[in-house]
C-alpha cells in the first residue's frame, strides 16, 4: 500500500527539485498556485511531475485527467490524491 | 552494428546440435533475453537466447535441422535496415564470435586493448590469453606492454586517438544518434536555413487552445507539429526520401518529435499523424513523453519517423541545426533565444526538397491554422 503521508510537503519538495534543474526557485509558490501559469515549471517538468507522482504515491492517471483542474497546483494534487489514492 | 548469434556448445563432444525449433522470424523485434531458438543433443535441451533487444535482421538456420556448433543461427540488428555484414559469405564458414567467458589474464587484456569479449574468436570454452594474443596479432597489432596492478585507461588503437582514454560501451540511444549522423553525413545532401517570425498569433492560438480544454501543458509545440503535418499532407514531396536513385514517397507521414529527458534525446514517432487532429496528436504525444520519462519507450516508438520537428526553445537556443534523421526529408528546428528572437529553421535534403521548399514550408508553419 503506497504511503500517502505528508503528500503535499513531498509535492512540494519535488516541485522544487524540478525547478532547480531548470535554475529557477519554487520557495515562494503557493499551495493553490497555478504551477504552469507560474512559470516555473514547463511542460516538459510538469509531464515530469506527474510521471513521479503517480510512481510515488501508486496512482495510475489517464490522458485525459492530465488538466489543470486535477494537477494544476499543490493542493488540487493533493485533492486528486484523496479521490483516487 | 549488427551482431551474430551463434549456436552455442552444448557438450564438449557435440561439434553439432540439432535444432528443434527457431522461434523468430526475419523483421521481428526482440528483446533481450528473448528466447530465439531451441537446440538439443542427446543429452540436453537448452533454449538459445538474445543477448540484447533489436530486430532479426535474417534468420539462416531451418527448424529441425543439424547444425555446427558456433555457425551463425541469426544476425540481429539495432534497427531493422541495417546490413548484414558479409552476407555473401556462408554462415557456417565465419570466424566463430566468442561468447565464451574469459580467463582473468584474458580479461585484463581485453581491457587493456579495448576490446570486447564478443569480438574474439575463442577456441575453446574459455576465452584465453592466447585467444586475445591470435586475434591481435590477426589485427596486426602487436600485445601491447602488461599491465600488472589494477586496470588502466586502455591507449588506443593505431586509427583512434592519440591521447590515453578507457572504451565505454554506447547507450541504445546513443547508438540511435550516432548511426543518424552517418546516414546524414554520408547519404543525405544535408542542408539548412531559417526565418525569423512573429510568434505571437501561435501563443494566441496555443493559450486559447489550452484555456478551452485546462490543458496542463502548453500545447504550443504539438500544434505546430500537426501544421507541419497538415503541410506535408498537401504537399507529398514533403513526405519523401530518396531511394535508389529515386523519389520514394511515403504512405503515411509518421512524425518525429524530440523529447529531452535528462541526458537522453529521443526522436518519438506518432505513426499516421495525418489522420490526427491536434487534440489527438497531443494525447499521442503526451502518451510517448510518458513512456520517456518512464524509461518504457520501445524500439516501436522510435522507428520510421517521415518528417521531423525538433525545438529548443527551453534552452533558448538562438539557433539549433538538427541532424536529419534516416530517409527524413525534413526536420523542421524551432526556437525562442534569449533576446527574444523566434525563429524557424529546417535541416532538409537538398536531394528532396530545394531551398525555396524549405522556405516555402517554414513560412506556412510560421501561421497557426486559424
Amino acid at each position: 500500500m503506497p504511503d500517502h503521508g505528508d503528500s503535499k510537503g513531498r509535492i512540494r519538495a519535488k516541485i522544487a527539485e524540478l525547478a532547480k534543474e531548470l535554475g529557477r526557485n519554487a520557495s515562494r509558490l503557493q499551495d493553490n498556485d497555478l504551477i504552469p501559469q507560474s512559470g516555473i515549471l514547463d511542460s516538459a517538468e510538469m509531464m515530469s511531475l506527474v510521471v513521479w507522482f503517480e510512481e510515488e504515491f501508486g496512482v495510475s492517471t489517464e490522458a485525459e485527467e492530465l488538466t489543470l483542474d486535477n494537477f494544476g497546483s499543490i493542493d488540487l494534487m493533493v485533492d486528486y490524491l484523496k479521490r483516487h489514492g | 552494428m549488427p551482431h551474430a548469434v551463434h549456436i552455442p556448445r552444448v557438450n564438449n563432444n557435440d561439434d553439432e546440435v540439432r535444432l528443434v525449433r527457431v522461434f523468430v522470424r526475419d523483421g521481428e523485434s526482440i528483446k533481450p533475453g528473448q528466447q530465439l531458438a531451441e537446440i538439443e543433443t542427446d543429452k540436453a535441451s537448452i533454449p538459445v537466447e538474445a543477448e540484447r533487444g533489436g530486430f532479426v535482421l535474417r534468420v539462416l538456420q531451418t527448424d529441425d535441422s543439424m547444425v555446427r556448433v558456433g555457425s551463425v543461427l541469426a544476425w540481429i540488428g539495432e534497427t531493422i535496415d541495417e546490413a548484414i555484414p558479409g552476407r555473401d559469405e556462408p554462415a557456417a564458414d565465419r570466424p566463430k564470435v566468442s561468447t565464451a567467458e574469459p580467463t582473468a589474464k584474458a580479461k585484463a587484456m581485453l581491457l587493456e586493448h579495448g576490446l570486447r569479449v564478443e569480438d574474439v574468436p575463442a577456441q575453446g570454452e574459455r576465452l584465453t590469453v592466447d585467444d586475445v594474443l591470435a586475434y591481435l596479432k590477426s589485427r596486426s597489432e602487436g600485445p601491447k606492454t602488461p599491465v600488472a596492478t589494477t586496470p588502466t585507461p586502455s591507449s588506443p588503437a593505431s586509427a583512434g586517438p592519440s591521447a590515453a582514454g578507457r572504451l565505454e560501451p554506447l547507450s541504445m540511444e546513443a547508438r540511435g544518434m550516432m548511426r543518424s549522423v552517418l546516414w546524414h553525413r554520408d547519404e543525405a545532401a544535408a542542408a539548412y536555413l531559417e526565418i525569423e517570425y512573429d510568434p505571437q498569433p501561435w501563443e494566441e492560438h496555443a493559450r486559447a487552445f489550452a484555456e478551452e480544454r485546462r490543458m496542463l501543458g502548453n500545447p504550443l509545440l504539438p500544434l505546430m507539429a500537426h501544421r507541419l503535418v497538415v503541410i506535408a499532407r498537401d504537399h507529398a514531396r514533403l513526405n519523401s526520401t530518396i531511394v535508389d536513385g529515386q523519389r520514394f514517397v511515403y504512405e503515411h507521414i509518421n512524425l518525429g518529435f524530440t523529447i529531452q529527458v535528462q541526458d537522453n534525446l529521443y526522436l518519438v514517432v506518432v505513426p499516421r499523424a495525418e489522420e490526427m487532429d491536434p487534440p489527438a496528436l497531443i494525447k499521442a504525444l503526451d502518451q510517448l513523453h510518458r513512456k520517456a520519462i518512464g524509461h518504457k519507450l520501445t524500439p516501436e516508438d522510435m522507428r520510421g519517423a517521415t518528417l521531423g520537428f525538433s525545438s529548443m526553445a527551453r534552452w533558448q537556443a538562438s539557433r539549433h541545426i538538427p541532424i536529419l534523421p534516416p530517409y527524413v526529408s525534413m526536420i523542421v528546428a524551432h526556437t525562442v533565444s534569449k533576446d527574444g528572437r523566434s525563429v524557424l529553421g529546417a535541416t532538409y535534403d537538398h536531394r528532396v526538397l530545394s531551398g525555396g521548399d524549405a522556405v516555402f514550408v517554414l513560412n506556412w508553419l510560421a501561421q497557426p491554422l486559424d
